[in-house]
C-alpha cells in the first residue's frame, strides 16, 4: 500500500529525514518510535504534504501512485489520513459542518454521491457516541476551546467517519489521560481491518499497549535503525533509546 | 482638480505678515520661502484636514499673535525648582535648556544651536521642499532656533532637553531640532516643557530623528506646562535596521497640546514602542496622533496610550499603521484605553489600519469607560476611602505605561503622576 | 506557504466575467432624455402622476443639490461622474396593472425567475414546491413592476407598496416622514436622490402589529446608462415588528451604472425593524471595467423608547460601494445593531461601515464587521460611535476583522470613537490577518480542495454575521460568499 524508498526531507534547509525506507502492506499496523528530533513528525507531515517540509530525494508510492504527484486533498481522498499532533482550531466553523464538508469533498473527488443530511447525521451520531463526543461538542466551532483530549478524540472521530485506507497517528497519545487513551485506542482498534493499514508515531510505548503493532521501527536521526515485532517497544521501554542506538 | 481660492483667517494673515516683516532677521536658511508658499497655497490645517480632525491648528493662530523675538532673564535655580524638572535627579542628566524658543548655552551643559552651528544633515533637510505636513512647513517657515545633536557614542547619562517659557506673554516660538544616533548607539533623551509663570505661551517644535542601524533610543517626554500653554510638537522619525525605540510621553499639564509624528520604518527587524499617558483636567485639550509607516518587512510597532480625563478636558488618540505592500510579516498593534472621571470629559479615538500586505498581524483595541465600580467597591469595603481608592486605581492604570521606562525615569514619572493626583484628587 | 501562494494565484486569475446575474433583458422602454435639469425633474414627477407638493419638494431638492459639492473624502477612486450623461428615468413600456401579475410583461417575469425571486403569489398560495412565503416588491430600472401579497398584508393593516403609490394614496404619512431621517441636504447623493428618485418601497406597520411575513424588495438595473435612484421609507409604529429584505442585481455592462438610493427607517416605542441586504450589483469584469457605483444613504431613527434597529448586510457586488447604514439612537433604551460582511475581489472598492449616534440614555449598539479582500480590491471599514453628554449609560461593542487573500489587495479600518460622559462604556477591537497556512493544510488533509477550504474558513470568519440573516437569505448568502471568492475557492 505504502512504499517509502530512501526518503530525504528537510525543514528550512535543515535535513531531517536522511534516507528512510519503509513498506506498509494492507492490514498491517506499524509503529515508529524514536527520540525527540529524530524526524517522526516530519515523516507524517511529508506524507500528508505539508508545504513547510521539502522533499529532497527518494520516492513514496501510495496504492501504486507517486504520492508526491498528488495534491494534499487528493492524498486525503485516496485514503491517507493524518491525525494531527496539534489539531488546528477553525473559529466559526461548527465541527458538524466541517465533518460534512470533508466527507462530501472526498466522496465528490472519488466520484461518489454526496451523503444526504439525515444519513450523515445518523453515521456521525453513532461514531460520536463510540468516542464519547457529545452533540454539544459537535455544535461547537472546530477544536475551538476544546481540551487536549477532546481535540484528539475529534481527530479519531474524523478518522472513523472518513474511513481512510492508511491512518497515520502523529503522537496521538500525547496529552491524554488513561481513560481518554483507552477511548481513543478502542476507536482506532475498531478500524483495524485486512484492507486498512496504520502508521503509529509515538515517543512512548504506552499507546502500543492498547493498539498492538505488528511491526515496530526505531527512527534515529532521520533513518530507521532497527525494526522488529511488538516486543521491540518493550525492549525500548526497558533499555531506553541509548542502548538501542548503541546496539544498532 | 479645481483650484480653490483660500479665504485666509485673520490669524493666518498675521502669520504671513509676520514672516514678511521678520524674514531678514531670522537665521539664514534655505526652504523658508518654499514652506511659506506651501502654507499660502494650503492654509494652516483646519479640522477638514483629516490628520488634524480633532485639533484645528488654524484656530490656534490668532490676529493678536505676537511673533517678536524674545530675550528673557531667568535663573537656573528657578528652572530646576519647577516640579517637572525637580522630579529628575540633576546629577543624572546633562541639560540643554531653551528659554522662550532660544537655546541658552549659558544655562546648558551641552548642545549646538541650529541657528549658529547647523549640522550637514540639518542643512540638507532644511532645503528639502516637498514637505506636505502643516507643522513641518510652519516651523520651516518661521524657525528661530533648534538643537543639532549627533550622538556618536552610547551614554548612560540622559540628555535632558528643557523648554522653558518665561513671561514672554503669548509670543509664538518656532523650533526645529535635528537628533541623530550613529549605528549601535544607545542613548536616552528626556524632554520637558514648562512655564515659570501663569502667562500664556505658544510653541511649535519639529523634531527630526535619524536612528542608525541597531540604535537604541529611550525618549521620555513630559508636558508640565501651565493651563494657558499651547504646545505643538511633531516628530519625524527615520529608522534603520534593528532600531529599538521606546518613546513615552506623559502629559500632566498644558492647555492645548498636540503631539504628532510620522515614523518611517526604513529598515527591518526593528521594535518601536510609542506610548503615552495623559492625565488631564480643567479644559485641557491633549492630542496624540501618530502614523507608523511600515515600509519594509518584519518590523514591530506598538502604539499604546492611556488617558485619564477629568472636568471638561478632551483627550484624543489618533493612531495609524500603514503597512506597505513590501512590509510582509509586520506586527502592528495599537491600544487606546481611557477613563472618564467626569460627565463633561470627553475622549476621541481613531485607531486606524491601512494595510496593503497580506502576511501581517495587525490589531487595534480601544476601550472607554469609568473607573471599575466593582473594584472601587471592593477597595472601599476593605476600608479605603473613595478618593484614595480612585487614586490607587488611576495610578495603577497609567503606571502600566511608565513601568516600561528605565528605572530612573520611571521613578521620575511616578513622582509626576503623584503631583497630578495631588492637585486633582486630594485625599 | 505553497498552498497560500496557489490560492493567491488562483484568485488573481479569477474569472469575474462569469457574473451569474449578468444577463440583460430586451424589453421596450420608455426613457426620459439624458441629462439632469428642472425639466427632467418635472418629467419624472409627471410620469409618476405626483401631486403638486411632491413636485415642489423635488425641485427644491434639485436646487439644493446644485449647490452641493461631490464628496471626495472616502478612500475610493473613480473617474468623475458626468451627471449630464445619464438617463434618470427608464420604465418598461407596457402598461402595468400593479395588482395583476398576469399583465406583467412576460420578459420581466422571466428576468425575476432567472434571479430566483418569487413573484407569482398564486404559486405560493397553491403550495408550489420551493415557493417561499415572502411578500416581494420588484423594482425594474426606475419603476416598481409588481408587489405581491398586498391583499394579505392589508388584512393586518400593513401597507407595503411602491413609494410612488404611497405618495398618491398615503400623502399624510409620506409628507410627515419623507426626509425626516435623511434630510434633503444631508449629502450630495441624498439630495440627488430626493430630486430624481423614481421608485422604491414604502412600508407602514401599524401599532402593535407583527408583520405576518418577511417583506422584500428586489432591485434590478437593466437599461444601460441609467441611474437607479430608489427611495425606501419604513415606518414602524409603537410595538410593531418587521423584517425587511433587500436584494440587488444588474446586468454586465462595460460602462458604469450609478445607483444612489436613500433608505429611511422610523422606529417608534418598543418597535423593532430588521433590515437585511444582499447586495450583488455587477462588480465589473476582471480588468475593472464596468460595474455599478453604489452610493447609498441608509439611516434609521430610533425615535421611540426601547426601539430597535438591526442592519445586516452582505456586500459582494458593485464596482464601488459607499454606504454607512446608521442608527440615530434617540429614544431612551433604544438599540442599534450593524452586522456586515463585505467581500471585495477583482478591482472592487468598498468603503462601508456604520454610524451609531447615541443621543438617548441607556442606549446600546453593537457592530460586527467582517471584511474580506482579494484580487486587486480595496476594502475599508469606516465607522463612528459617538455619545452626547446627556446620553448616560451608553454601551457599545465593536469588532472589525479583516482578512486578506493575496498581496495585491488592501484592507483599511477607520473607526471614530467619541465619548462624552463617564457612565458610558465603549469597547472596540479590530484585527487584520491572512488565512492561516496551517489551517489551510488541515482542511486539505481532510480532503477539501483549496476553494472549498477557503470557503469554509471564510464562512467561519463571517459566522457571527451570517447567523443574523433571515433563514432564507442565510443559505443564499453563504453560497454568495463562496461564489464571490471563486478562484480562491476552486
Amino acid at each position: 500500500m505504502l512504499e517509502i524508498k530512501n526518503l530525504q526531507a528537510s525543514v528550512e534547509e535543515k535535513p531531517i529525514l536522511k534516507g528512510l525506507d519503509l513498506t506498509i502492506n494492507a492490514g498491517e499496523v506499524h509503529a515508529i518510535m524514536g527520540p525527540n528530533g529524530a524526524g517522526k513528525s516530519t515523516l507524517a507531515n511529508v506524507l500528508a504534504g505539508q508545504a513547510d517540509y521539502e522533499v529532497d530525494g527518494g520516492s513514496v508510492s501510495f496504492h501504486g501512485e507517486d504520492l508526491f504527484e498528488l495534491e494534499i486533498e487528493e492524498r486525503a481522498a485516496k485514503g491517507l489520513f493524518l491525525s494531527f499532533q496539534y489539531p488546528l482550531e477553525i473559529p466559526g466553523v461548527a465541527t458538524m459542518t466541517f465533518l460534512k464538508e470533508s466527507i462530501n469533498a472526498q466522496r465528490k473527488q472519488r466520484g461518489e454521491n454526496e451523503l444526504s443530511t439525515p444519513n450523515f447525521m445518523k453515521i456521525v451520531k453513532e461514531k460520536a457516541q463510540q468516542l464519547n463526543v457529545t452533540p454539544e461538542m459537535l455544535r461547537r466551532p472546530l477544536n475551538v476551546g476544546f481540551s487536549g483530549g477532546e481535540k484528539k478524540r475529534n481527530e479519531i472521530l474524523q478518522m472513523l467517519l472518513l474511513e481512510p485506507s492508511l491512518c497515520i497517528l502523529d503522537e496521538t497519545d500525547s496529552g491524554l489521560d488513561i481513560d481518554a487513551l483507552r477511548v481513543v485506542a478502542d476507536g482506532v482498534n475498531s478500524l483495524r481491518s485486512p484492507d486498512r493499514a496504520m502508521l503509529i508515531i509515538t515517543h512512548y510505548q504506552r499507546l502500543l499497549d492498547y493498539i498492538k503493532p505488528d511491526f515496530v521501527h526505531i527512527l534515529v536521526d532521520g533513518k530507521i535503525v532497527k525494526s522488529g515485532g511488538a516486543e521491540l517497544a518493550h525492549e525500548l521501554e526497558r533499555d531506553g533509546y541509548k542502548d538501542i542506538i548503541a546496539s544498532a | 482638480m479645481t483650484v480653490k481660492t483660500i479665504k485666509y483667517s485673520t490669524g493666518e494673515l498675521a502669520f504671513f505678515a509676520a514672516f514678511d516683516s521678520q524674514k531678514n532677521s531670522l537665521p539664514k536658511a534655505a526652504g523658508r520661502e518654499a514652506a511659506n508658499a506651501w502654507l499660502k497655497a494650503n492654509g494652516i490645517a483646519t479640522k477638514r484636514v483629516e490628520f488634524y480632525h480633532y485639533s484645528d491648528l488654524r484656530r490656534k493662530f490668532s490676529k493678536s499673535q505676537n511673533y517678536g523675538a524674545a530675550e528673557t532673564n531667568v535663573t537656573l535655580a528657578a528652572i530646576k525648582a519647577h516640579p517637572t524638572i525637580a522630579a529628575f535627579d540633576e546629577a543624572d542628566y546633562q541639560s540643554i535648556i531653551f528659554v522662550d524658543g532660544k537655546l541658552r548655552s549659558d544655562l546648558s551643559d551641552t548642545g549646538a544651536s541650529l541657528a549658529n552651528n547647523p549640522t550637514d544633515w540639518a542643512v540638507e533637510n532644511l532645503t528639502q521642499a516637498d514637505n506636505k505636513n502643516h507643522v513641518d512647513n510652519l516651523t520651516r517657515t518661521m524657525w528661530r532656533d533648534g538643537i543639532c545633536l549627533d550622538i556618536e557614542k552610547s551614554s548612560d547619562k540622559p540628555i535632558h532637553l528643557i523648554f522653558v517659557n518665561s513671561g514672554q506673554s503669548d509670543v509664538a516660538h518656532f523650533n526645529r531640532h535635528y537628533i541623530k544616533l550613529a549605528d549601535n548607539v544607545k542613548a536616552t533623551l528626556i524632554e520637558s516643557h514648562i512655564n515659570l509663570d501663569d502667562e500664556p505661551s505658544f510653541n511649535l517644535h519639529h523634531f527630526n530623528f535619524k536612528l542608525g542601524t541597531a540604535a537604541n533610543l529611550t525618549h521620555f517626554v513630559v508636558n508640565g506646562e501651565n493651563n494657558q500653554a499651547v504646545n505643538i510638537c511633531r516628530t519625524q522619525g527615520d529608522y534603520a535596521d534593528k532600531v529599538e525605540l521606546n518613546s513615552t510621553a506623559l502629559a500632566i499639564g498644558g492647555a492645548w497640546t498636540r503631539r504628532e509624528g510620522d515614523l518611517y520604518c526604513n529598515g527591518s527587524n526593528m521594535d518601536l514602542k510609542i506610548s503615552g499617558a495623559v492625565l488631564a483636567g480643567g479644559e485641557q485639550h491633549i492630542d496624540n496622533s501618530y502614523i507608523v509607516h511600515h515600509k519594509l518587512p518584519e518590523n514591530i510597532s506598538f502604539q499604546r496610550f492611556k488617558n485619564v480625563i477629568d472636568d471638561k478636558a478632551h483627550a484624543i488618540f489618533q493612531g495609524k499603521v500603514i503597512v506597505a505592500i513590501d512590509a510582509q510579516k509586520t506586527d502592528g498593534q495599537q491600544m487606546s484605553q481611557s477613563i472618564l472621571l467626569s460627565d463633561d470629559a470627553s475622549i476621541s479615538t481613531k485607531p486606524e489600519l491601512e494595510i496593503y500586505a497580506d502576511d501581517v498581524e495587525c490589531a487595534h483595541g480601544a476601550t472607554v469607560g469609568a473607573l471599575d465600580e466593582d473594584t472601587l467597591f471592593y477597595l472601599r469595603a476593605r476600608g479605603i476611602p473613595k478618593k484614595i481608592a480612585q487614586r490607587l486605581l488611576i495610578h495603577a492604570f497609567v503606571a502600566e505605561i511608565s513601568d516600561e521606562l528605565p528605572e530612573a525615569l520611571n521613578i521620575a514619572a511616578d513622582k509626576l503622576i503623584t503631583v497630578w493626583l495631588n492637585a486633582h484628587l486630594e485625599a | 506557504m505553497a498552498a497560500i501562494k496557489e490560492t493567491v494565484n488562483t484568485v488573481a486569475e479569477i474569472d469575474l466575467d462569469n457574473y451569474k446575474y449578468g444577463f440583460t433583458t430586451d424589453i421596450e422602454v420608455d426613457k426620459a432624455p439624458k441629462g439632469l435639469n428642472e425639466d427632467i425633474v418635472r418629467f419624472i414627477s409627471a410620469k409618476k402622476d405626483e401631486p403638486e407638493w411632491m413636485l415642489e419638494w423635488r425641485l427644491s431638492a434639485f436646487r439644493r443639490w446644485k449647490k452641493l459639492e461631490e464628496p471626495d473624502w472616502s478612500s475610493v477612486h473613480y473617474p468623475k461622474i458626468d451627471f449630464e450623461d445619464l438617463y434618470y428615468y427608464a420604465a418598461p413600456k407596457k402598461k402595468i396593472e400593479l395588482d395583476s401579475l398576469d399583465d406583467l410583461d412576460p420578459d420581466i417575469l422571466e428576468t425575476y425567475k432567472k434571479l430566483g425571486i418569487p413573484l407569482k403569489e398564486q404559486e405560493i398560495l397553491a403550495g408550489v414546491k420551493g415557493a417561499s412565503n415572502i411578500a416581494v416588491d420588484a423594482v425594474f430600472d426606475s419603476v416598481s413592476v409588481v408587489t405581491t401579497f398586498k391583499a394579505k398584508l392589508a388584512e393586518s393593516g400593513v401597507i407595503f407598496c411602491p413609494i410612488s403609490e404611497a405618495i398618491r394614496e398615503h400623502p399624510e404619512l409620506v409628507k410627515k416622514y419623507l426626509a425626516s431621517v435623511v434630510p434633503v441636504g444631508d449629502n450630495f447623493y441624498a439630495a440627488l436622490n430626493s430630486a430624481v428618485f423614481t421608485d422604491g418601497s414604502f412600508v407602514y406597520i401599524p401599532k402593535g402589529v407583527r408583520c405576518p411575513m418577511e417583506l422584500s424588495t428586489y432591485f434590478r438595473i437593466n437599461e444601460p446608462n441609467t441611474g437607479q435612484f430608489e427611495r425606501t421609507l419604513i415606518i414602524a409604529e409603537a410595538g410593531s415588528h418587521v423584517s425587511y429584505l433587500e436584494g440587488c442585481t444588474a446586468p454586465m455592462r462595460d460602462e458604469n451604472q450609478l445607483h444612489a438610493a436613500v433608505v429611511e427607517i422610523v422606529v417608534m416605542d418598543d418597535a423593532e425593524v430588521k433590515y437585511s441586504t444582499v447586495q450583488n450589483w455587477y462588480p465589473g469584469n476582471s480588468e475593472g471595467v464596468g460595474g455599478v457605483y453604489n452610493f447609498v444613504t441608509k439611516r434609521a431613527d430610533c425615535i421611540g423608547k426601547n426601539s430597535k434597529v438591526s442592519w445586516t448586510q452582505v456586500e459582494t457586488g458593485s464596482a464601488i460601494t459607499w454606504k454607512y447604514p446608521s442608527c440615530i439612537l434617540r429614544g431612551d433604551g433604544s438599540q442599534g445593531e450593524f452586522y456586515s460582511i463585505a467581500i471585495s475581489n477583482g478591482y472592487q472598492q468598498i468603503d462601508s461601515g456604520t454610524k451609531m449616534i447615541h443621543l438617548g440614555k441607556n442606549t446600546k449598539s453593537r457592530i460586527i464587521s467582517k471584511g474580506i479582500s482579494a484580487g486587486h480590491s480595496s476594502n475599508c471599514y469606516r465607522g463612528i460611535v459617538s455619545t452626547q453628554r446627556s446620553a448616560t449609560n451608553v454601551r457599545n461593542f465593536t469588532q472589525c476583522d479583516s482578512l486578506l487573500i493575496g498581496d495585491k489587495c488592501s484592507a483599511h479600518t477607520i473607526p471614530y470613537i467619541e465619548a462624552r460622559n463617564s457612565s458610558s462604556t465603549f469597547e472596540h477591537e479590530a484585527t487584520t490577518s491572512k488565512i492561516n497556512d496551517d489551517v489551510m493544510f488541515y482542511c486539505r488533509q481532510r480532503g477539501l480542495n483549496e476553494e472549498e477550504a477557503v470557503a469554509v474558513i471564510v464562512n467561519g470568519f463571517c459566522k457571527e454575521v451570517l447567523q443574523n440573516l433571515p433563514m432564507e437569505f442565510a443559505v443564499e448568502a453563504q453560497k454568495l460568499v463562496a461564489i464571490s471568492l471563486e478562484g480562491s475557492v476552486g
